[in-house]
């Protein structure tokens, strides 16, 4: 790292004025020295290769510091202009950042760091995005910024090609992804303006496969009901997807309501909601619907007894 | 067996007190970027556990208007950061739970007021500070901070509503902006803008039963809730979720029993407080939410607590509300 000289800056104090206890902190030297010295250049607006090396420090300290990712966009920006090539400079910047960005998973500020930067690049690629985002994704495969951050990034660039086998990938890693089924229907919804038949069929093979995987999971049935919606005016698969939903039911549906304990177990409740979602939209099914709200109330989600009950009120 | 788990009022309000002493400060306190913040969680849990007093007034009030940035006009977390939306909304938030907006002056609120208009880009939504980054949580935070200076208007409210709309789902939830992930937080911030905005109307019916839907989603068996579907409990979504479930007047769709044994179990019965989870290290941000969410579960003798302001009922009465007569 270049050393830097700051022995011309008197840094400035970083305690209030306000002479009460109730917000004293105990600082170590090493950090007051730190802060003092950001604070002087702030004040003074010194746009400077000192003043970005000494935000680089700041950031490794207390990266949630807001003020210093504004002060370190601001040099960056005048610094760009004053250099020869612009490019090379910013893509600088950003491999410093990817290495921020690693060791500062939960940070909020760096996404929307990159964002600018990305914005402020004369020829900026999805392609050299994608490393930093695929090791941040196999660290915290939920990590809300990052997916919110690639979402971005395909609608900056309009290149959403790597989407769908990505989710695949990660859905494939663990089922129970949300992340991973929320990212696949914003492809569906953004990524081209029809898909064929023979593609949205697949994509119902492919949630149902996922759904006999693992029955009870709240992720892959919304996605079910969503994508359901999502075609409705283009195919129509609704017979067969009842059917399917029907085979985790344990055919309670059939049996008497009796008392819940002599009600058998069965595979999946989100599958019992679903059809009772589906019979609720049409008059003629109606009774099942209830009974399939009532199932749901006595035995097999009974702590939304109430939204059950209140789905049941909504249909009598 | 144990006996049944109460609410430890008394440790609680001792916890957050010790939290302004001179022992305690880097432990609590974090970093300065969230100072004001923290101060007015403090107060508002201390409001709803019906003590008030405990902090002392003058020194809190003098406290925030030592975050004043004289630069951009608005509030900062700690003297001499950048002023943000956030930090601007809590100042406004401490100060109205006092009743002392007026230590602001004409002049420093209508600078507060340019500053938070200021922040609202093309689309609605508003960047948290100049340097724009976007969420719904600052369109929330400009509509509350308007809502209690009394200033919101058509040319701020309308768009904004626009852009919350947008971040409505498929799944019943609310991302961080247009097309971001349902979570439980950004359902509050989002109906809690449109509640501020008297535009609950713009959401169809069907809407607000896959809202609720999605929110009562989140209970999980063991009664905690989580803020997106297979993740953890955390109390905090005690308040994210109950609340929203109240401003659309579906909050008996949660399990009462089962989610307040849930954040009773998270409290830490000898120095007082609640953590995020049980056995976990408490903090005043999950004090604040775990006491709010029972607040509105009508727990106790907790001080009424308002939904859509996480402020007392008592005060935010007195606002002025949108549409202005």
């Amino acid at each position: 790292m270049e050393e830097y000289d700051y022995s011309d800056i008197t840094p400035l104090p970083i305690q209030t004025d306000v002479q009460d206890e109730l917000c004293r902190i105990m600082y170590t030297e090493e950090y007051k020295q730190l802060m003092g010295l950001t604070r002087a250049l702030i004040s003074m607006n010194e746009l400077s290769p000192r003043a970005l090396q000494l935000t680089s420090q700041v950031i490794h300290v207390a990266p949630a510091f807001y003020t210093i990712w504004n002060y370190r966009f601001n040099i960056v920006r005048h610094m760009m202009a004053e250099s020869d090539d612009t490019t090379s400079y910013l893509n600088k910047e950003l491999d410093w950042l990817d290495e921020v960005t690693l060791n500062n998973p939960k940070n909020y500020q760096i996404w929307s760091y990159r964002q600018s930067l990305l914005k402020l690049h004369p020829s900026p690629t999805l392609k050299r995005e994608l490393p930093v985002l695929k090791l941040m994704i196999d660290d915290d495969s939920k990590n809300y910024h990052v997916w919110s951050y690639r979402k971005w990034c395909c609608l900056f660039f309009n290149d959403f090609q790597h989407e769908l086998a990505y989710t695949t990938d990660l859905i494939q890693s663990d089922i129970y992804n949300n992340s991973a089924w929320t990212h696949r229907m914003f492809y569906w919804v953004n990524a081209k303006d029809v898909a064929s038949e023979v593609e949205l069929a697949d994509e119902f093979q492919f949630i149902m496969d996922k759904i006999q995987l693992v029955p009870q999971n709240i992720s892959s049935w919304t996605y079910l009901r969503g994508f359901q919606e999502f075609t409705h005016d283009t195919i129509q698969q609704d017979e067969k997807v009842v059917q399917f939903a029907t085979s985790f039911t344990a055919d309670v549906l059939s049996l008497p309501i009796g008392s819940p304990q002599d009600l058998p177990g069965i595979e999946s409740s989100y599958a019992l909601e679903f059809l009772a979602n589906h019979w609720s939209a049409d008059p003629a099914s109606r009774d099942s619907a209830v009974k399939a709200y009532n199932l749901l109330a006595i035995k097999y989600d009974p702590i939304r007894k109430n939204l059950w009950q209140h789905k049941i009120n909504i249909l009598s | 067996m144990s006996e049944p788990l109460t609410l430890l009022k008394d440790k609680h309000i001792r916890y957050i007190e010790s939290l302004d002493t001179k022992k305690h400060n880097f432990e609590y306190w974090l970093t300065e970027h969230l100072r004001l913040n923290g101060m007015y969680w403090g107060l508002t849990a201390l409001c709803v556990l019906d003590s008030p007093e405990t902090f002392a007034k003058d020194d809190v009030i003098a406290f925030v208007l030592s975050c004043w940035d004289d630069r951009y006009g608005a509030f900062a977390p700690f003297p001499r950061h950048d002023a943000h939306l956030l930090t601007t909304l809590s100042a406004v938030q401490i100060l109205a739970t006092y009743d002392a907006l007026n230590v602001l002056e004409e002049e420093r609120k209508a600078q507060l007021v340019a500053f938070i208009r200021g922040n609202q880009l093309e689309d609605g939504s508003f960047q948290g500070d100049r340097f724009g980054e976007v969420d719904t949580r600052f369109v929330y935070t400009a509509l509350s901070a308007l809502s209690i200076l009394g200033e919101l208007t058509p040319e701020v409210v309308d768009p904004a509503v626009k852009f919350v709309l947008r971040c409505y789902n498929f799944d019943g939830g609310f991302g961080l902006c247009p097309s971001a992930e349902s979570h439980a937080a950004q359902a509050f911030t989002c109906l809690g803008a449109l509640a501020i905005a008297n535009k609950l109307d713009a959401l169809s019916h069907d809407q607000l039963e896959e809202i609720g839907w999605w929110l009562c989603e989140r209970q999980l068996p063991e009664g905690g809730l989580n803020g997106r579907p297979s993740k953890l409990p955390d109390v905090c979504y005690s308040w994210w979720v109950l609340s929203s479930l109240a401003i659309i007047d579906r909050l008996d769709w949660i399990n009462y029993e089962k989610l307040t044994e849930f954040i009773l179990k998270c409290q830490d019965e000898k120095k007082g407080g609640i953590s995020d989870r049980p056995e976990n290290e408490v903090d005043v941000f999950h004090t604040v939410f775990g006491v709010a969410g029972l607040s509105l579960m009508g727990y106790g003798n907790l001080v009424s607590i308002d939904p859509i302001y996480c402020m007392p009922s008592s005060i935010t009465a007195k606002f002025k509300k949108y549409p202005y007569k």
